[in-house]
């Protein structure tokens, strides 16, 4: 849109929802933009969620996410680099403020020569091909390489023989380039909780146990969620919330859990209202510690849940398995005073929201602060040019990882064009 | 400032003979088991207008590239017509090279939208004939149109000057642009400089306020109002009150906060800016019991839940009594949140949940709060010295009268920005308008400034080129047929209509309007029409065969429709896709046209509401077929031969839900 494209160039760390609207509002104000991202797509963990329409829009803003990442392949001035990890920053040497260290993978399909025709994944002995963005509709192909078998050592081309635009090329080794840039924009985003280390609430084992993120990915594909003993629609279903937020246990890396994840009561709120109306007569039950508000229509919203839900108060201590696969859920009643057991046909674990994996390791290259939850503190970025956005300084929801992303850029855009003025903290930068 | 009028000279009218050349690609021919490229070839060469036919191979690709470029140079086309796969695969390369020959390029996707989910290469071929036919019936009519440049005045208009607006106007101000910074108080700050709950807040904003005033780039008016807003974005005229200053700029910031609070929040009840007040001046240092209340009539936001946390802490610890919160919910979901609480805990501070509001009942000199605690099960009732509640929004404050002076939409809830998820994070749906700040969503401090800072930053980017080129693309009215009725004015969803009071006819802003077609639409005497998507465009006369049309919106259906393909959903043959803006562009006539053209069934396919890119679109669809579908009961017909749904852009499985009709997921075709 500018017409003036600047000499600047920075350097966006991380392709979800944040790295994305980062990457366009700053190209779109002329600077030059490398957006890398380890994955073999663009999109982070928005593109895993599913709309929670019923009859009407419930403002997940997953299609707002769809949209940029749809979006983002048409702007200039962006270049993407997919399958790549920053390895090391160092100062500039031609003049630019930083130099840094991208090693890239390279992908097996060329996106650029991909056509989607499906061949490689119809005659893939392992099946490990598939479509790398099915949710945007269009999508090149990816290879999953822990199951390839060319790259398990076996003897097998057939994909890239079959493959009209030679595409499928198994020969790029991996390679690093340096990018010299004038600022650095961390959105490396989260981790979604894992509920295998819930061991009592059987996630894996139980089979009509399922996360929050299990249930997103089924909306994807389906209108409604269905138990995945039977593929039917389950006729009564437990949320349990804060699995994995607002906890005593701390990670490995000795991170404290005891925090808020701000999504998943949102996100369950949604998903019961969405099997209400689609499974009439389901019973949806949420057992939570507090409802966590989200959102302009909050109060509309919890009103319709406390009147259609049942909402218990109380943290339910195990899951076992029951007769034709039902999940038996015991908590302590609050009505009652006592412990109570219930069988639900479906369990909905909602999982919250983790650190992302290598903090330390970003924390450490780049001279920022962590605190004590593992999530990067936005106002404890040492260095000139370095800026962190999005899940990656605390948690929050796609409207909130835009809200932060065009915040970050916004003082990007101010750096870029005074670096002797830097924008401090939240405020803009200089004074009169 | 005079409204532009649209010149006849916009539009050129379309060539008599057009030209057209039809690409063909069988995908590096994966798709000539699927489809018969050899008959399709034979039958599109027959079609009136179609110059010349090209199969190709490799359209995405550098060679089949050249191959266009080489054959299109020296044969007089005016029109190219892709019947190939989803645009996105081929189109920036393909727009690049046939960019030097000024063809009026369309698409339409003979791959996911035939070939890959049809089992039946007959059937297949023949939708692929018949989307061609239909694309290229569509194209002859097509106009083009002459691109026009407007100069944008660079000064801002800011109205609040709170946090967020203070923080705007001084980025703004850096950023180089002139800004008139208007409050309806008599002094800089808003509500964080009133309060004293959050010094830090307060603090921050006294320092804006100063830099503001010192800023020569800054104009401040205070006790002034926004009186009108006529003009579009890049010329807007503001008049203000009580001054009735005229002042033109180039675009609007709205950063009025949030609602403003009732005071007191309730009988015998404090607010917790008076508690606040109170621990400041260490008055009443006797009490021995004090409470504070959090849901007490709605439920309460983090914002005032740090509040409630912070205060009872400060009053546990100067007072040294007990000190009691009451809520349903304890929201820590803001930053650093869960640290407030456990602070409060450790201070001393007693948190008692309940399942619904307690009950309060006055006293003399103090106030008894009964209820039941959720955690003990033990109802309760507790003699409070002092019992301090959170404020409640007023119901009116202004902002409703505002947005509609601002043409913005109706407000919800006494907030700003309208419900629809492509409107964040600061957008109004109205070019030129923004939303900064807690007038949007309410919000906590320190991420208001950061709003400020995001409002500033798209108002720089939205005028930093200057002048615009407007887009090709618009409505268009014709003024013999307008009958002045001011049905387009009220139904645009983007305020981009005026009235021409001379000419007696509605005038459509080219830079405000995003072609859209709603207006085109709802017109009743057919005064307007859309240019690509007109009304003889849409009404067209294929033989549909018994099949189903469906109108797709190009934001919504038309990619589930690619995602199906790239699924390989089957669904029936017999239909016709055909793409549309957004549904709010289909009018009954449209509808009946395809209905006559032998079309056994009509699905208008679009996006949910609060997520149509053009607002409420798909609102005025709705409402336009439900009266359809009941005339059709008066008259005897099948109301289900026309039906609307919604999907959203990755829905692939509802949009095949919606062809075959629910509870028959279709079988996947072909090895996938």
């Amino acid at each position: 849109m500018a017409a003036v494209v600047s000499e600047k160039r920075i350097l966006v760390v991380g392709g979800g929802i944040t790295g994305v609207s980062a990457a366009s509002q700053l190209a779109s104000a002329g600077l030059q933009v490398h957006l890398i991202e380890r994955g073999d797509h663009l999109g982070g963990q928005a593109l895993e969620f599913g709309c929670k329409a019923t009859d009407t829009c419930q403002q997940c803003n997953v299609c707002l996410a769809l949209d940029r990442f749809r979006t983002i392949s048409q702007i200039s001035n962006v270049y993407t680099h997919l399958s790549s990890r920053l390895i090391s920053v160092s100062p500039g040497p031609n003049g630019s403020r930083y130099q840094a260290t991208v090693f890239t993978q390279p992908l097996l399909i060329d996106p650029a020569k991909c056509i989607a025709c499906g061949l490689c994944a119809s005659i893939c002995p392992a099946k490990c091909i598939s479509p790398a963005t099915p949710a945007l509709g269009s999508s090149y192909y990816a290879v999953d390489r822990s199951r390839c078998l060319a790259l398990n050592g076996q003897d097998c081309s057939k994909c890239s023989e079959v493959c009209p635009t030679g595409a499928i090329d198994f020969s790029a080794g991996p390679h690093s380039r340096d990018l010299d840039v004038d600022a650095i924009l961390l959105a490396i985003g989260y981790e979604p909780y894992d509920a295998l280390g819930q061991g009592t609430y059987g996630y894996g084992s139980i089979p009509n146990v399922i996360t929050g993120l299990d249930a997103e990915r089924q909306l994807q594909d389906s209108t409604t969620l269905l138990r995945p003993s039977d593929s039917r629609p389950p006729t009564s279903v437990a949320f349990i919330q804060c699995v994995g937020s607002r906890t005593q246990e701390t990670e490995p890396s000795a991170f404290s859990g005891q925090y808020c994840s701000a999504v998943c009561c949102a996100y369950a709120m949604r998903i019961s209202r969405l099997l209400a109306q689609k499974t009439p007569g389901a019973k949806v039950t949420i057992f939570y510690m507090d409802l966590q508000n989200f959102g302009k229509d909050y109060q509309s919203l919890y009103n319709d849940c406390h009147d259609r839900l049942c909402l218990i108060r109380s943290r339910p201590s195990r899951l076992s398995p029951a007769d034709n696969d039902s999940v038996l859920v015991t908590y302590e009643d609050p009505q009652q005073s006592r412990v109570s057991r219930r069988a639900f046909d479906l369990v909905v674990l909602s999982i919250g929201i983790r650190p992302p994996a290598d903090v330390r390791r970003f924390a450490d290259m780049l001279n920022i602060d962590v605190d004590e939850h593992g999530f990067f503190d936005s106002s404890a970025c040492y260095r000139p040019g370095i800026f962190v956005a999005g899940t990656c300084t605390g948690p929050t929801d796609i409207a909130g990882s835009i809200d932060r992303a065009t915040a970050a850029s916004a003082r990007i855009i101010a750096d870029a064009n005074a670096p002797g003025l830097r924008a401090g903290g939240l405020i803009c930068r200089g004074s009169q | 400032m005079t409204i532009q009028k649209q010149s006849k000279f916009d539009i050129k009218k379309p060539r008599r003979n057009p030209r057209v050349a039809v690409l063909l690609c069988d995908c590096g021919q994966t798709l000539s088991d699927a489809l018969d490229f050899p008959a399709i070839t034979a039958a599109v060469r027959k079609l009136p207008g179609v110059a010349q036919v090209l199969c190709l191979s490799d359209l995405c690709q550098p060679t089949g590239i050249a191959q266009c470029v080489s054959a299109l140079s020296d044969a007089k086309i005016t029109h190219v017509l892709v019947a190939a796969c989803a645009p996105v695969y081929y189109q920036a390369v393909l727009a690049q090279a046939l960019d030097q020959f000024g063809f009026f390029i369309s698409r339409t996707n003979i791959r996911e939208h035939c070939a890959w989910v049809h089992s039946d290469p007959d059937a297949a071929s023949e939708k692929a004939l018949r989307l061609i036919k239909l694309a290229t019936q569509r194209q002859r009519l097509a106009n083009h149109v002459v691109d026009r440049t407007v100069r944008l005045n660079q000064r801002v208009l800011v109205i609040g000057a709170g946090l967020a607006g203070m923080q705007t106007s001084l980025c703004l101000a850096h950023a180089g642009h002139k800004v008139a910074l208007i409050t309806r108080s008599d002094s800089l700050g808003g509500r964080a400089v009133r309060q004293t709950i959050l010094p830090d807040a307060a603090a921050r904003a006294t320092d804006l306020a100063s830099k503001v005033q010192a800023n020569r780039k800054i104009t401040v008016l205070t006790n002034t109002e926004l009186r009108s807003l006529t003009g579009q974005f890049g010329h807007f005229q503001a008049h203000l009150s009580p001054t009735d200053v005229a002042l033109s700029c180039g675009l609007v910031v709205v950063a009025t906060g949030q609602a403003q609070l009732s005071d007191p929040p309730g009988p015998g009840l404090l607010s917790f800016e008076d508690l606040s007040l109170l621990l400041r001046k260490n008055r009443l240092s006797s009490l021995t019991r004090i409470g504070l209340i959090l849901d007490l009539r709605d439920q309460q936001d983090c914002a005032a839940t740090r509040a409630c946390l912070k205060l009872a802490r400060r009053a546990r610890e100067l007072w040294l009594c007990e000190t009691y919160v009451f809520c349903q919910h304890l929201r820590v979901a803001g930053s650093d949140q869960e640290q407030d609480y456990q602070d409060a805990r450790q201070a001393g501070v007693l948190v008692v949940k309940t399942a619904s509001a307690p009950q309060i009942i006055e006293q003399v000199g103090s106030v008894c709060v009964t209820g039941t605690d959720e955690q003990t099960r033990r109802p309760f009732a507790l003699t409070l010295d002092l019992l301090a509640a959170a404020d409640i929004p007023k119901g009116d404050n202004g902002q409703a009268s505002l947005n509609s002076l601002l043409r913005t939409g109706k407000t919800v809830a006494g907030l700003a920005q309208r419900d629809n998820v492509f409107l964040l994070p600061v957008d109004s749906g109205r070019k030129g308008i923004l939303f900064a700040g807690s007038c949007r969503v309410s919000m906590e401090w320190p991420q208001t400034l950061a709003d400020g800072l995001a409002a500033a930053e798209q108002a720089h980017l939205l005028l930093t080129p200057s002048s615009i080129r407007i887009a090709a693309q618009r409505a268009q009215v014709d003024p013999s047929k307008c009958a002045f009725c001011l049905t387009c004015y009220r139904t645009c969803p983007h305020g981009a209509i005026d009235i021409d009071q001379d000419g007696r006819a509605a005038v459509i802003s080219p830079v405000m309007c995003q072609a859209c077609g709603v207006c085109a639409s709802e017109c009743p005497a057919k005064a307007i029409d859309l240019v690509d998507y007109s009304d003889d465009q849409l009404c067209t006369t294929t033989g549909f065969a018994g099949g189903t049309v469906i109108f797709a919106c190009e934001n919504s259906a038309l990619l589930a429709a690619d995602r199906a393909g790239l699924g390989r959903m089957a669904y029936s043959a017999n239909t016709t896709i055909t793409p549309v803006c957004c549904v709010g562009r289909v009018d009954p006539v449209h509808v009946l046209r395809a209905l006559q053209a032998g079309a056994r069934k009509v699905l208008v396919l679009g996006c949910h509401e609060q997520a149509c890119k053009y607002m409420h679109g798909i609102n005025r669809a709705k409402a336009r077929i439900e009266r359809l579908r009941d005339q059709f009961t008066q008259l005897g017909l099948e109301p289900d031969r026309v039906q609307i749904g919604t999907l959203m852009a990755a829905d692939a499985g509802r949009f095949v839900e919606f062809v075959n009709g629910p509870n028959a997921p279709g079988p996947r075709v072909g090895g996938l």
